[in-house]
């Protein structure tokens, strides 16, 4: 192995090493691979590795290296994608038995621009079925483990991203319908972050909510998710909801002087639903940003107690149209000896989907039913539109607001199995951020004394993406949280 | 707006959703959509009625594409996930019975 790896197994040091010819694109890809296999078991984050594709890349980097060629910008950095985002290598089933062995005939765009920067594709990552869940343990794979504590989930639906973020390093991108990305970052200590909507292409994403879905990195660092943001952000031909914005350089806008900016404390963000634990990690993350030159004010959201439930309407009865091709007839799962048409659809459907996603089709099909329409699905467009109005009103006092990812540390798993909805109410701080559309960062801030994380999150104005990374980075240059290791890389502790 | 939950109403999402449940599936249903009722029930407190529904939540109007021929997907490589497939087509049950079957 050697000895130029970084020890942190940081993005940019990996980018930076292979672009100075100090380490081989092949290293840095054997390195990773050996820490999947040496700590994979323990957690199942990754539940497909593509070692010889990814070797075989790697090789290529290091040749055209050799020959004098431009490799790219991300030549030989290792990522994964989450199971729902459409690969060339391997099977993309979203975690589902639904399509066990679907092989997309296609292409996510983020991938694609991936691979074209020179980054390598080693894996792909464990999911609640089609991102319906808050913990991974919705997984028809299985369910991922905590690296900070295998007893506790990593968080969901992106367990797996924020789980092999803190165990390998690397960058993954997740996807983010109500808080995938954050609340798992959250939980596994590390920096996840969702994109302002349309800011990345959602081409090759296997859509649950399309108005609220998006791709995003998620990392150890704000600084290699602003890398892997560069990469995949921008108006996409194929994707007629990504907007033509202009794409800044991420990298460089981290390095804006934050001292002098506001940020806003939602009062509203902070009650008795927070745990005393997460709160006081949070509040102290503030008093940091201040020393930092960032004033602080409260602010109100005063629709925030309607984001759950108008999340609840509108993803499902968006996931029951959307779920509506997975039929037996085009891919995946066909019930045996079907009597007609609708008895194959009905037990193909039936007996490839799992509880969970089961649940959310019967309650979008329900809100979107003739006489329940206006009563639901209407009712919560038009509070979508009012929580939203909340953040325009208060992004004319602040630059970016401030509050916890979730209002609790990772818990055991198993533990709130019983009620799907104590799993949606951990929900509850990160979805406004996907019915507003704004983008939102979860990044590290403190540890429990039972040694889980706590995530704060900071939202920011549509299409400021570099303002919210810039203040979690300030804060990462300030702190050490998001450098600090899970015990699982170290079976001794 | 209140609802009552009955075993006739989950049974019919169920058939509108094209999922088949077994009986035990439709019991905890049935207790589910009660929950979901109740979860979402305090939406009714605002008054919405002067208020414009927010589909997407950035507002975006129609994108134009040049009218160019782009390649598509191979045939073979749209049917290779197909359950039943055969001479360039996905095959599904009878749809249309056959002349004088009624």
């Amino acid at each position: 192995m050697s000895s130029s790896l970084p020890s942190n197994f940081d993005s940019l040091a990996i980018r930076d090493g292979i672009r100075e010819g100090n380490l081989s694109a092949s290293d840095a890809v054997s390195d990773v691979l050996g820490r999947i296999d040496s700590t994979n078991p323990a957690i199942f984050a990754l539940t497909q590795v593509f070692r010889d594709e990814a070797l075989a890349a790697a090789a290529r980097v290091d040749e055209k290296r050799a020959a004098g060629e431009d490799p790219g910008p991300l030549a030989g950095v290792p990522f994964t994608v989450k199971a729902n985002i459409c690969s060339r290598e391997g099977i993309s089933d979203a975690a589902s038995k639904v399509i066990p062995e679907y092989r997309a005939p296609y292409q996510a765009t983020v991938v694609d621009r991936l691979k074209e920067a020179g980054a390598i594709l080693v894996g792909k990552t464990n999911m609640d079925e089609f991102g319906m869940g808050s913990s991974t343990e919705n997984s028809a794979r299985g369910p991922t483990r905590n690296p900070w504590n295998t007893d506790c989930v990593p968080g969901g639906s992106s367990g797996g991203a924020a789980a092999a973020a803190a165990a390998f390093g690397a960058f993954h991108l997740g996807s983010d319908t109500g808080g995938s990305i954050r609340q798992p970052s959250s939980y596994c200590g590390v920096t996840g972050f969702k994109p302002t909507y349309g800011r990345v292409s959602r081409y090759g994403l296997l859509a649950f909510a399309s108005s609220l879905d998006q791709i995003g990195p998620v990392a150890r660092s704000a600084r290699e998710c602003a890398m892997a943001l560069q990469a995949i952000s921008g108006a996409d031909p194929m994707d007629s909801t990504s907007a033509d914005v202009e794409v800044p350089d991420y990298l460089a806008a981290l390095e804006q002087d934050v001292s002098g900016m506001k940020i806003g404390i939602p009062e509203e963000y902070f009650g008795a639903a927070i745990d005393d634990d997460v709160r006081s990690h949070v509040e102290k993350a503030i008093e940091s940003f201040r020393e930092l030159g960032v004033s602080a004010e409260k602010i109100s959201l005063p629709h925030t107690e309607y984001a759950n439930p108008t999340y609840v309407i509108i993803s499902a009865a968006e996931a029951s149209s959307n779920l509506g091709r997975y039929d037996g007839v085009h891919y995946g799962h066909r019930a045996a000896d079907p009597s007609d048409l609708v008895d194959m659809y009905s037990r193909s459907r039936g007996e490839g989907f799992g509880p969970e996603v089961k649940r959310r089709i019967m309650v979008g099909t329900f809100v979107l039913s003739s006489g329940y329409y206006d009563a639901f699905y209407l009712k919560a467009m038009k509070v979508r539109r009012l929580i939203r109005n909340d953040y325009e009103e208060a992004f004319k006092k602040v630059d970016a607001v401030i509050c916890p990812t979730s209002p609790v540390v990772a818990f055991q798993l198993g533990a709130r199995l019983d009620d799907p909805l104590k799993l949606y109410a951990v929900d509850i701080l990160t979805v406004s951020a996907n019915l507003a559309a704004i983008p939102g960062v979860s990044f590290p801030c403190g540890f429990t004394a039972a040694g889980l994380p706590v995530g704060a999150q900071i939202f920011g104005r549509h299409f400021e993406d570099d303002r919210v990374l810039s203040l979690a980075h300030a804060f990462q240059c300030a702190t050490d949280f998001h450098t600090r290791m899970p015990p699982v890389l170290n079976p001794d502790s | 707006m209140s609802i009552e939950i009955t075993p006739q109403l989950v049974a019919n999402i169920s058939r509108l959703s094209r999922l088949e449940l077994s009986e035990e599936e439709l019991g905890e249903m049935h207790g589910h959509f009660d929950k979901v009722l109740k979860f979402v029930e305090s939406l009714d407190q605002l008054d919405t009625a002067s208020v414009d529904p927010s589909v997407f939540a950035l507002e975006v109007s129609n994108v134009m594409g040049q009218d160019e021929k782009r390649p598509s997907l191979p045939v073979t490589d749209s049917l290779a996930n197909g359950p039943e497939t055969g001479d360039g087509f996905f095959f599904v049950p009878r749809i249309i019975a056959e002349a004088g079957d009624g």
